[in-house]
């Protein structure tokens, strides 16, 4: 029996609670709830990427002794690089994205917009992995990585071999 | 339709790789999926391989469950990856148990107590089970892999914030 059976939310820290639901409405995803904190100011606010995976978004207020991210930051190793979404066509999503303003481009290392005329450039290249791949970024900086598994994708062969 | 199906995965630079990989593998019971080896990054990138390139990895995806894993990038020891921004704004991640009280006595037992929050490292009290109940309905109690990053181990009721949201808003395709 597996002890934990889903990754459940990812908690960002974020600067500006409202242009970030913005930024994540644009993508698709939904505002569950907020909560606030006792003096009524808004604590954190969770977004549905899909059925039971969530961003927790928390307001960082340095004033405030629950926000400020160095006080759950106890580890000296404890930043991460990127979150990731998988898109079943990268090229639709892309368009729909773009269409609402969103920045679509080709690397954190390379972040220009990514020309969206047909699906050559976007499908004309794919990660060691063997998935296409494009990136946008959200207000505070926060890199995603936007995903479309090829047939021949890594992580598709595994599941394909290993069912959970 | 959406355009988002899952979140797929989340990206730790590490500079523990063989601490990290056996938290994940071993500890928590995850799926090592693949390893991507350095020669496998530099075919991609059309470098010049060397000797040794197809022993050291760069990345390994751990598999939470269907289309969501955890992926490591073997960081060096500065840290930093193709990808990385040290300025993250990463505070935790959580995963989901069916029974927190079996998860807190199978951790315990691995040496890994699960504790109450983040700015209380306590063990959870087994005797009797004393949980930490959530503004979301949620028992909850937190770990720590061996970089420093917080998992918050939720325990659903039936009846969250989460769930109610999701019963009454079903994602229809």
């Amino acid at each position: 029996m597996r002890e934990f059976n889903k990754l459940f939310h990812l908690a960002l820290h974020v600067t500006d609670m409202e242009k970030s639901v913005e930024f994540y409405e644009k993508l698709g995803f939904e505002k569950v709830f907020s909560l606030d904190l006792p003096d009524g100011r808004v604590w954190l606010t969770y977004i549905r990427v899909t059925e039971l995976q969530y961003l927790e978004l928390f307001q960082i207020y340095p004033d405030h002794p629950m926000t400020p991210r160095d006080h759950i930051s106890h580890g000296e190793n404890d930043f991460f690089a990127h979150l990731s979404v998988l898109v079943p066509d990268i090229y639709e999503t892309a368009k729909h994205w773009a269409a609402k303003g969103v920045n679509v481009v080709y690397a954190p290392f390379k972040p220009e917009a990514i020309p969206l005329e047909d699906d050559s450039v976007i499908r004309g290249r794919y990660g060691a992995d063997k998935n296409y791949i494009c990136w946008v970024v959200d207000p505070d900086g926060n890199w995603i990585e936007v995903m479309e598994e090829r047939e021949d994708s890594w992580q598709k062969v595994f599941e394909e071999k290993n069912p959970f | 339709m959406r355009d988002v199906k899952s979140l797929f995965h989340i990206n730790f630079p590490t500079s523990n790789w063989d601490a990290m990989v056996d938290y994940y593998v071993n500890v928590c019971g995850f799926d090592q999926a693949f390893v991507i080896y350095t020669a496998d990054m530099k075919k991609m990138f059309g470098q010049p391989i060397e000797e040794g390139d197809d022993k050291l990895p760069q990345i390994t995806y751990i598999r939470v469950s269907p289309n969501s894993y955890i992926e490591l990038a073997n960081a060096g020891k500065d840290r930093r990856t193709i990808s990385c921004d040290p300025a993250s704004a990463f505070h935790h991640f959580s995963l989901l148990t069916d029974d927190l009280e079996r998860t807190c006595r199978n951790m315990a037992a691995k040496g890994h107590p699960l504790f109450n929050n983040p700015l209380d490292p306590t063990p959870v009290c087994l005797e009797p089970f004393s949980p930490h109940k959530g503004e979301d309905g949620a028992l909850i109690a937190w770990m720590q892999d061996p970089d420093g990053h917080f998992i918050e181990v939720m325990q659903l009721s039936g009846n969250t914030m989460q769930e109610k949201f999701e019963r009454e808003n079903p994602i229809v395709d």
